[in-house]
């Protein structure tokens, strides 16, 4: 297989690394944290490269350098890997709503978060985390964390609620560690009643060793293991029937069990008891190799099998009762696996556990696990930042594994306490600045193009540590083998011995009545012969032959005759039971020795097996970190493409708009040509109309002036036709002196008539000739105007192209803002997995129910309630110091608490993703808001009462007032303007029914998706 | 050291590595938009595919219903009648379902081993075995997830039980809990679907105007595809509370309810109806109760009685109102019932050869698939398990019951891989 066949192969398997074949098995592998984390330090050299926006947050310097040695460490390690993406520190109101969550698992009231805001001490944040802290709401928190983390919110059949509750509580406010927590649930005595509580992790799994098996892994190893239940993971190499098989064999011997007791009033009672029976382990197969026996002793994952001491399968069981046993019930075994369990699993040693509980609590503080999702620790899902999780992990301990102080660190740090918007792009909605993106993609492409670099050599690493322990492993199988058909031989062995022991006694017992039957018949002999004799000194003193008497002598003598007769024959028997039993006994005594023998046999087949476990482990933590190293790797390409793909979507959005707004201004400045271009286009339109006119005038005189000339022609060719008709009368007529003046007349008037035509004509010559000019002036205006009308529709068309591009720009911004927003949020879940911003979380079903009920102040009226029942019941001394009323609050706070609980439960019936989840998957359904909108009692709570946010708003008359204090109660901020202004339109609407709008304002604001979340 | 297991194979993975990629458009998509599904999701979801079982709780008796064997020493004093489907003779007890026959299928080669209620029950409704550590879900849970289309405003999976309105039921398992039933008693409407009566409409419509603004504003600062899905659920609420009627059956036509017998089973089919017509994609009916360890046969002249009437109407209003090719219909029970007759005239429970019915959506109308032997002891051909038929219901409605389901990231299977479906009744 070459490199990059090679590479595929690996890539192949990462990608199905999540995928479930068979059952639901949830992918999961095991992996070496420890040794796994070392290694990805070393081949991941701390990031360098940061761009010119990512300063590091600066945060108020009242809350700045806490005094916690893990919270500094935890911020030094992000200040050595700064994400570019980071954001500043979260506004107050927000911080406070935050942590009041973490830490208490309800919103801050408007009192606290009016006095953080105004409290200017240096170590302000220290403050209130410690105040937070000490609160009883914190303690009912943990006991929430710890009841669904334990139990998966699993009903309660076999132990009672309150006393599960109350074992929690106890446990949270003694402040004990988890591990302590952790052995006692894993194992207390079981044959009595007195640790029923601890034993709930057990008792209401209904001691089922299958899912025992799975929540061992899931709750405390943060390993999902169901899948290894049947066969070797299908698709993840380092998940294994033997590993499932091995943490099994704790508990597989292990059921409940009905006892009948008497109670204290001496009343027949019954239990169920989880009872531990002697160890024995059953071979198993998987599916896929059906024939192949295997064996395992108890073990955990990654670690080599328990050496347990061989005991007799006779010797097996306690001798007696342990002192307290309940009557009726089994004897214990002599060496418990369950108590092994709880030393060896619940270990500050045993890193997988230590891992994943400080993986737990710091999703309870962060929203998310370092490895996500919780139960999900195998090779192929690293840790987000691994680093991180080793330090926590170390951290964890080092808090002495107690809850409070643990989170104590991790709220201390700047980490915790950053924003949700990262401040690259921070009120860059226009994209209109000049951030230099494309300045910090190049160092984004730098690392990308180291980590792309190291992509092949790691998937060669990868590839030859998995050969190299598929090899161990191999060999450990083979070995693994011979065990199997060594205890399959000593089972039966063990089998053989029990038949003989159980002969042996059988003839043991023969042997020992045979003797007493010829004990007894010597006995009998002698008793008879000292009758006899008796008899005979009486019929001596007697001196009698009384008949009767001799009869009776002769009976006795009989009998003492038959009994003696008996006597060899039982002597034989005893001798023949004796033989049997003394061959019987050296059988078992051989079957002993048989099954030393074989036992002999399968040490040193375990000590080769240990030997060959200890290589595969040391193999598989090799290839396991060598996998979680190229997933990192693979991770962190990824992270880096996506950023770059963010940031180049970033500078296109970015130099869209630019190239925006300059087209805007070009459209400005062709727009501002306009006037003066139409101002001249009007002056040349008046000119050319008067022009226009002159032409009119000067053409109508033409017409009128070839119109006199048209007449003048006509009149004259008139008088020419008269004097022509004349002239030829006058020559037909000799007597025509008449006719002859009348033709010289007209001649005379012909003659002027011409002369007349002559001057039309020149009249019309001249009309002709200015005709001519004003149509020339008429023509050259017109040929002006055309030429700036054809500027002015020049600039309109560049308005109207300018516009275009401008729109076409528009539409390209939109669309790569909007691609820039969808890459932010591909990026934004990286960053925040980064530790780099807070991200958006929906609040638990509890924190949703208990924030509820305490922002309408029904929770604090309760806790009122409770503390003045107390103070009825028990007043305090007037002296008492603060210690005596803590408790009493605590007292109160407890007791509201179990009051409220089926309020809480209807919130977890309809919030919560149900039992045997490890966590809350967020879903949003219609019947949740049909229950808020309807069932009444939200809105109900929501009205005026117990000094509530509603009552305190009716109270005030300033409008604004009203927006700033229900903004800030129930969302932790201020409004903006235009939410004041939505508040402040819905009062004015009122009119006199302000209370009710006020309550259904403050029922909006708890429905509302703000409030449903926390970031 | 890998096991080429069939879920391996390389067309699986193809198809997987496909789904994959859809997957992935669809989470960068839903970064501001909205819970955005698989387009073949989508698309299938614009069929408006339909499921509708009958649950004969109890355990049906196949000899009196659809696999008599009249004149054997097991067939007791049931006879066969002729159905619509020259050939096919089923129960004299079922004379309206006979005249439906050709739309119907039945399979009458189930073989489930398993006599046990709760345990054959929990096989015949997830496709799988129980098994204490993993919990599977339901076939309305997953017919739900896979068909159910949000807009509709109505629940997508339902049980109508003669038991009374309760709340969210938990058959969803993995899939969560948005996918469990809503059950209605009779003709109740879910819970909280009115306005307290405190709140007037003018105030109704006025918090509800202000809830929405304030999310508004919010939403512009921080969207995302859960703050989307969980405003989104209030809207759908008062979808459904406008859509209240859905629920009332008493709508229906007087004359309708005349036709399906105007008894609690009747009206519970045609609220069946009614849900079906209006868009809810998975409706469950129980009739109970079938466990007729004693006088076997008068029980089921009586539960029959009551069954075959509405059920034949439904099948048959589905069918004329076109809704059939849409709408798969199924009977099944937990088990069947033993051949041999007991000593009170009662048969017991028994999973070895025993029917299940189907109708509608791509399965083949008026057929049988499956053989008994004459005395009905045994299958002779085409036996079925539950995880075929599982594979077969969804298969009826277009759903790719071999592709995964992703949850939360996690593919699960959404049937039992090592099975498939039934392809010889499906068209």
């Amino acid at each position: 297989m070459g490199a990059a066949e090679c590479f595929n192969a690996v890539l192949q398997r990462i990608r199905l690394g999540s995928i479930d074949c068979f059952v639901v098995c949830l992918a999961v592998t095991f992996s070496s944290l420890a040794i796994g984390l070392k290694h990805i330090n070393a081949q991941e050299p701390a990031t360098t490269a940061t761009g010119p926006a990512t300063a590091t947050s600066s945060l108020p310097s009242g809350d700045h350098s806490s005094d916690d040695s893990l919270a500094n460490r935890i911020d030094q390690l992000l200040a050595s890997e700064p994400h570019p993406w980071n954001a500043a520190e979260a506004e107050a109101g927000q911080l406070l709503r935050r942590l009041s969550l973490d830490l208490r698992g309800v919103v801050p009231t408007q009192d606290e978060l009016d006095a953080f805001v105004a409290d200017s001490s240096p170590n302000r944040w220290s403050i209130w985390v410690d105040r937070f802290l000490a609160d009883p709401l914190c303690d009912e928190h943990l006991v929430n964390f710890l009841d669904r983390t334990l139990m998966l919110r699993r009903s309660h059949v076999q132990v009672d609620r309150s006393a599960w509750i109350n074992y929690l509580r106890e446990q949270v406010a003694n402040d004990v560690p988890l591990d302590v927590i952790s052995k006692q649930l894993l194992y207390t005595p079981w044959w009595n009643l007195e640790h029923r509580p601890a034993q709930r992790f057990y008792l209401d799994r209904g001691g089922d060793p299958n899912m025992i098996t799975r929540d061992l892994g899931r709750v405390f190893l943060g390993r999902d293991m169901q899948c290894a239940q049947c066969h070797d993971h299908p698709l993840v190499d380092d998940f294994k029937q033997m590993d499932y098989q091995g943490l099994f064999a704790f508990v597989s011997t292990s059921s409940l069990t009905e006892v009948t007791y008497k109670d204290t009033e001496g009343k027949d009672q019954k239990t169920q008891l989880y009872v531990e029976r002697a160890a024995g382990d059953a071979p198993f197969e998987s599916v896929f190799e059906k024939g192949v026996l295997y064996r395992t002793g108890p073990r955990f994952i990654e670690q080599t099998e328990l050496v347990e001491e061989y005991d007799l399968p006779d010797a097996r069981y306690a001798g007696t009762a342990p002192e307290g046993s309940l009557a009726g019930t089994v004897l214990p075994p002599k060496r418990s696996r369950r108590q092994a369990l709880a030393e060896q699993l619940a270990s500050r040693t045993n890193r997988a556990f230590v891992t994943n509980w400080a993986n737990r609590l710091w999703s309870l503080a962060f929203g998310q696990g370092l490895v996500h999702p919780l139960d999900m620790h195998h090779a192929h899902n690293p840790a987000s930042h691994p680093a991180m999780l080793s330090l926590i992990s170390d951290g964890f301990v080092e808090s002495d594994m107690r809850p409070r102080k643990f989170l104590r660190s991790l709220v201390l740090s700047e980490a915790y306490r950053r924003g949700t918007v990262p401040q690259i792009i921070d009120g860059i909605d226009e994209f209109g600045s000049d951030t230099p993106f494309a300045a910090v993609g190049q160092a984004t492409e730098t690392e990308l193009a180291a980590a792309l670099a190291k992509r092949e050599d790691l998937a060669a690493v990868e590839a030859q540590s998995l050969s190299a322990y598929q090899t161990a492993r191999e060999a450990w199988l083979k070995i693994q083998g011979e065990r199997a058909s060594a205890r399959s031989e000593l089972d039966a062995a063990e089998a053989v011995m029990l038949a003989a022991k159980q002969k042996s006694s059988d003839a043991t017992q023969l042997l020992v009545a045979a003797q007493k039957r010829h004990a007894d018949t010597i006995a009998r002999t002698d008793a008879l012969d000292k009758a006899s004799a008796n008899l005979q000194e009486a019929a001596k003193i007697a001196a009698t032959e009384d008949a009767e008497f001799q009869q009776a002598l002769a009976v006795v003598q009989q009998r003492a005759d038959a009994a003696r007769a008996s006597l060899p024959e039982l002597e034989k028997a005893v001798a023949d039971t004796k033989n049997s039993a003394e061959a019987l006994g050296q059988e078992l005594a051989t079957s002993i020795a048989n099954i030393q023998t074989i036992n002999a046999k399968l040490q040193s087949i375990h000590q080769a097996l240990l030997a060959a476990d200890a290589t595969t482990i040391s193999q598989r933590q090799q290839w396991s970190a060598a996998c979680q190293a190229l997933a990192s790797n693979e991770s962190r390409i990824r992270r880096h493409e996506r950023m770059i793909a963010c940031l180049q979507a970033m500078d296109a959005a970015q130099r869209i708009a630019v190239e925006l707004a300059s087209q805007v201004r070009s459209v400005a400045e062709i727009e501002a040509e306009m006037p003066a271009a139409e101002e001249l286009l009007a002056t040349l339109q008046s000119q050319w109309t008067a022009t226009k006119n002159a032409e009119q005038t000067a053409t109508s005189a033409v017409v009128e002036a070839s119109e006199a000339l048209q007449r003048q022609t006509f009149e004259i060719s008139q008088l020419q036709q008269s004097w022509e008709a004349l002239d030829h009368s006058t020559k037909l007529v000799s007597t025509a002196e008449p006719l002859l003046a009348a033709q010289t007349a007209i001649a005379q008037e012909l003659e002027a008539r011409r002369n007349q035509l002559a001057a039309a004509q020149s009249t019309a010559d001249t009309a002709k000739q200015s005709a001519e000019i004003a149509a020339q002036a008429v023509a050259a205006r017109a040929q002006e105007w055309t030429l700036q009308e054809a500027k002015r529709k020049s600039i309109e068309e560049r308005i109207a192209t300018t516009r275009a591009t401008i729109s076409q720009l528009e539409q390209s911004l939109a669309a790569a803002k909007s691609l820039a927003i969808e890459k932010q949020a591909a990026v934004q879940v990286d960053s925040t997995r980064q530790l780099a911003t807070a991200s958006l979380q929906p609040l638990s079903p509890e924190q949703l129910c208990w924030s509820t009920l305490r922002i309408t102040g029904v929770l604090d009226a309760y806790v009122r309630n409770e503390a003045a029942e107390l103070e009825k019941q028990a007043p305090m001394a007037p002296d008492a110091d603060s210690n005596a009323k803590a408790a009493r609050h605590r007292q109160a706070v407890r007791a509201a608490f179990d009051k409220l609980r089926g309020i809480a439960d209807v919130y977890v019936t309809l919030y919560s993703s149900g039992p045997d989840n490890t966590e809350d998957d967020f879903f949003a359904s219609a019947d949740q808001a049909l229950y808020v909108s309807n069932a009444g009692s939200v809105y109900a709570w929501a009205g005026p009462g117990n000094d509530n946010v509603t009552q305190k708003a009716i109270a005030i008359t300033d409008n604004a007032e009203i927006a700033r204090l229900l903004y800030w109660t129930l969302l932790a901020r201020h409004p903006t303007e235009a939410e004041t202004q939505l508040v402040v339109e819905q009062l004015i609407a009122a009119g006199d029914g302000r209370s009710a709008v006020i309550q259904e304002m403050v029922w909006g604001l708890l429905a509302s998706a703000e409030f449903r979340f926390t970031n | 050291m890998h096991a080429k297991y069939a879920c391996q194979s390389r067309e699986h993975s193809a198809s997987r590595r496909r789904f994959l990629g859809l997957m992935s458009g669809g989470i960068m998509a839903g970064g501001l938009g909205c819970l955005t599904r698989g387009v073949a999701a989508e698309s299938l979801r614009q069929q408006d595919m339909r499921v509708v079982v009958f649950n004969m709780h109890g355990g049906l008796s196949q000899l009196e219903s659809w696999d008599p064997k009249p004149g054997t020493k097991t067939g007791g004093p049931t006879r066969a009648i002729p159905t619509s489907v020259p050939g096919i003779h089923i129960s004299e007890l079922l004379p309206y379902t006979a005249k439906q026959m050709h739309h119907l299928c039945l399979l009458r080669g189930v073989n489930t081993s398993e006599d046990d209620h709760g345990k054959g029950m929990y096989m015949m409704l997830t496709g799988r075995r129980q098994t204490p550590a993993v919990d599977y879900p339901q076939i309305g849970a997953v017919a739900a997830r896979t068909l159910a289309n949000d807009s509709t405003g109505l629940p997508g999976h339902i049980l109508v039980t003669p038991g009374g309105a309760g709340g969210r039921g938990n058959e969803a398992a993995y899939l969560g809990p948005k996918y469990s039933s809503i059950s209605l008693g009779g003709d109740k409407p879910p819970q909280n679907s009115t306005k307290p009566e405190t709140i007037s409409d003018q105030a109704e419509s006025r918090r509800h105007e202000f809830r929405r603004r304030v999310n508004e504003k919010f939403l512009s600062r921080q969207r995302t595809a859960i703050t989307d899905a969980y405003t989104y659920s209030y809207e759908q609420a008062l979808r459904l509370m406008e859509r209240r009627d859905v629920f009332d059956v008493a709508k229906e036509p007087a004359t309708d309810l005349e036709r399906y017998g105007n008894n609690d089973f009747g009206r519970q089919c045609l609220l069946a109806r009614r849900l079906l017509e209006n868009g809810v994609s998975f409706v469950q009916v129980t009739h109970s109760n079938y466990d007729t360890h004693n006088e076997n046969f008068n029980f089921h002249i009586e539960q029959l009685g009551e069954f075959d009437r509405p059920f034949a109407c439904l099948v048959n209003d589905l069918s004329e109102r076109g809704m059939l090719d849409k709408t798969l219909v199924v009977v099944l029970s937990e088990f069947g019932r033993t051949p041999n007759i007991n000593l009170y005239y009662g048969r017991d429970h028994w999973s070895k050869a025993w029917s299940v019915v189907m109708a509608g959506g791509k399965v083949a109308r008026g057929a049988v698939f499956g053989q008994t032997n004459a005395e009905g002891t045994e299958v002779v051909e085409g036996q079925v398990d539950h995880g075929q038929l599982f594979h077969t219901y969804l298969r009826a409605v277009g759903v790719d019951s071999g592709q995964p389901l992703v949850v939360d990231g996690k593919e699960l299977p959404m049937a039992d891989p090592a099975v498939g479906p039934i392809w010889e009744v499906l068209t």
